[in-house]
């Protein structure tokens, strides 16, 4: 399988716990704080929704314990779609992260100030909350002009300092999510509260995680997506299953996402099952060539057996190549 | 002790060579000492395994190993030695040759224990444990039962048993001149001696077979039923099964009949031979030594239900079947009722306790040891 690369990062090692426990805090802190009919509008996506989606009563009990490092940042979904006379959730929502002590991150490379990642520090940990929309599905395909674009120009006027960064198939996020109940850490020792957490489900976990494995760099990604296949109640085949029968299951853009998925982990050397070889050898793994490929065959496995159940569930379905 | 203007050092040194290596292993986990009253010991050992080595250099112990291997490792502190010859097992592998004993002639055909006569060996270490359980259980031990027992020729039997008696495993009950039968008097030595001369070329096929846990393995691994006649776990894993001792589930290793493929193997259960990146490894050796004591799940009997010893591999006749179902073999079905495995979901076929000990003390790798030391107080293996 050649060389091995260094991961790309963040590594591994630096997922901490106290930065997941920061991330839920702001995250609990901040749906607090949106309160109401708002807190409908925000749907949280990306590495934060592997521990909410599978917490500890929803794990594969077969599966003894639970090695998902958590997350850096807060990828949270909301809903740009509304009618004009909505614009003082956007408002609302750029006064509650100021209220809080959240700031537009500084761009790289350039002036000013972020409008769709916000930042603080909590403890020794700087916290990101971004904010994600969805992008037309029909109009942007990957590498397409409108892609990552944000959507603060286009989308909403409301709140002056306020955007969001277009993702495809962020609708299906939005259209049905998972509620969990949390009892989360408020943050600034605001104390405990009761907090429903709305995330993406399955279906719209593994279509963002597949474009986001394709699209970015991050090899955290690809652990993220085989983890919850992995976890997941009866494994990668149920998981299959399972999404099949989501609403939404039959958008272009999952078949696209699962298309995607396979060319990713098409074979243990395919670059998808490196990279998650790569990041799920953390502290405490011997790094050896041969620990890593058995990691690249997992990742193979556990896509594939996923991709063949979801296959196997629609014979309609056009078959991936 | 004075090494040219050096400081001079006080040592004693303590023979340690008659002690058996697990028991070795034992006392420097228990503490052996390095020094008394500043006195420096120096303990002369049979040849070590690795594994024991790295432990004794980790406690600063000092030795010098018996044999013609020239092993020797002091930690005297104004001094340090370290020196293995050629030939000598080296820190990173592999197997000290041995036998710390000189071994007087038995004619022509001395019966090292390997292959017909490790199976001997393995009779005879199981004889031990269950009469250990159930003293009146057993017929004496005698050439004929013991050549019932193993499957292997009365002659073959005879100079295995002459061969241990010599070793001092094996103690003879004579009526005049002629030895009736034998008791066993060293079990760690009979072990020991099959650990250092078994050691048959295996072929090796590694293999990878998608599977979430060890209970899914245990699942797909019951499919190899389907590809193969006989089948069962070993090595570490099986020693693991008899006395779990590991965390996370030893890659499982899986003895398959010589004649059968392993590729063949490997696809019943959902995957492929491979180079790197294995999850599983099949082997094979002539002749299948391992079937004659492994032991088979009933497929019939419900969970938790006791398992069925095979009754051998090529039994030479029925009334030698018969024998061998009824005596060793039963006893061995009572014995393993209480094996850990016999309760799982999915219980696997797996070579003998005797057996699974023999391949973790011939491992040597990662914590191999630590499973051999386990299973050996599990099964009550020491001497002395």
């Amino acid at each position: 399988m050649g060389e091995r690369r260094q991961p790309l990062n963040p590594a591994r090692h630096e997922y901490t716990p106290d930065a997941l426990q920061a991330c839920v805090s702001a995250l609990g802190t901040l749906v607090k704080a949106i309160g109401g009919q708002h807190e409908t509008r925000l749907v949280v996506i990306g590495g934060l929704v592997p521990r909410l989606l599978l917490d500890d009563t929803r794990l594969d009990p077969a599966l003894e314990q639970s090695d998902h490092p958590g997350t850096n940042d807060v990828d949270l979904c909301i809903e740009l779609d509304v009618p004009r006379d909505s614009d003082s959730f956007y408002q609302h929502l750029q006064q509650v992260l100021e209220e809080h002590g959240f700031m537009g991150a500084p761009v790289p490379n350039g002036d000013g100030q972020s409008v769709w990642r916000w930042i603080r520090k909590v403890g020794s940990v700087t916290v990101a909350i971004e904010l994600l929309t969805n992008a037309d599905s029909v109009t942007t395909e990957l590498g397409g002009t409108t892609f990552g674009r944000l959507a603060s120009n286009e989308a909403t006027r409301a709140g002056d300092e306020i955007g969001a960064l277009r993702i495809r198939g962020a609708h299906l996020a939005l259209a049905n999510p998972e509620i969990r109940t949390l009892d989360i850490d408020l943050l600034d020792g605001r104390g405990m509260a009761r907090v429903d957490i709305r995330v993406a489900n399955l279906l719209a976990f593994v279509t963002l995680k597949s474009f986001a494995v394709k699209g970015r760099t991050r090899d955290k990604d690809t652990f993220d997506l085989i983890w919850v296949l992995t976890y997941w109640p009866e494994g990668p085949a149920a998981a299959g299953a399972y999404v099949r029968q989501c609403p939404g299951a039959d958008h272009v853009d999952v078949h696209d996402a699962m298309q995607l998925l396979d060319e990713e982990f098409s074979t243990p050397a395919h670059n998808g099952c490196v990279r998650y070889a790569d990041f799920s050898m953390g502290p405490g793994i011997e790094r050896t060539m041969e620990a890593h490929t058995l990691r690249c065959r997992e990742a193979h496995a556990t896509i594939q057996e996923f991709l063949a159940s979801w296959k196997a569930s629609d014979p309609q379905l056009p078959l991936l190549p | 002790m004075r090494f040219g203007d050096g400081p001079a050092i006080t040592v004693h040194v303590v023979s340690l060579t008659e002690t058996g290596a697990l028991t070795l292993s034992r006392m420097v986990e228990a503490g052996l000492p390095r020094e008394t009253g500043g006195v420096i010991h120096v303990y002369t050992t049979p040849a070590l395994r690795p594994p024991l080595r790295r432990r004794m250099a980790a406690e600063r112990l000092s030795w010098i190993e018996s044999g013609d291997h020239g092993a020797v490792h002091l930690d005297l502190g104004a001094y340090y030695i370290h020196d293995v010859l050629d030939g000598a097992p080296s820190a990173e592998g592999a197997n000290p040759p041995i036998s710390t004993r000189k071994e007087p002639r038995l004619g022509k055909r001395p019966a090292r224990l390997k292959g017909g006569s490790g199976v001997c060996a393995e009779a005879m270490i199981l004889w031990w444990l269950i009469a250990q359980r159930r003293p009146q259980a057993l017929p004496p031990l005698t050439q004929t039962t013991l050549a019932e027992a193993s499957g292997v020729t009365a002659g073959l039997a005879f100079r295995v048993l002459h061969r241990l008696e010599d070793l001092g495993a094996l103690v003879p009950h004579r009526v005049g001149k002629r030895t009736s039968s034998w008791s066993i008097d060293n079990v760690e030595r009979i072990l020991q001696t099959w650990v250092d001369e078994d050691r048959e070329p295996m072929r090796v096929s590694r293999a990878y077979v998608y599977a979430r846990h060890g209970g899914e393995m245990r699942k797909k691994l019951a499919g190899l039923s389907d590809a193969v006649d006989t089948w069962a776990l070993g090595g570490v894993a099986a020693a693991n099964q008899y006395a779990p001792t590991l965390t996370a589930d030893p890659m499982p290793t899986i003895w398959i009949p010589d004649h059968d493929t392993a590729a063949a193997a490997a696809k019943a259960i959902g995957g492929e031979i491979v180079t790197e990146g294995a999850n599983i490894v099949f082997w094979q050796v002539p002749k299948d030594p391992w079937m004659t004591f492994c032991i088979t799940a009933d497929p019939a009997a419900p969970h938790g239900a006791p398992q069925h010893v095979r009754s051998g591999h090529r039994p030479p006749d029925a009334r030698v079947l018969r024998s061998r179902t009824t005596r060793l073999h039963g006893l061995m079905n009572d014995m393993l009722r209480t094996s850990p495995d016999s309760a799982a979901p999915h219980p696997l076929p797996v070579t003998s306790p005797a057996r699974a000990l023999h391949q973790a003390l011939q491992d040597g790798s990662g914590r191999s040891e630590d499973v051999a030391l386990a299973l050996s107080e599990h099964l009550g293996i020491t001497h002395g």
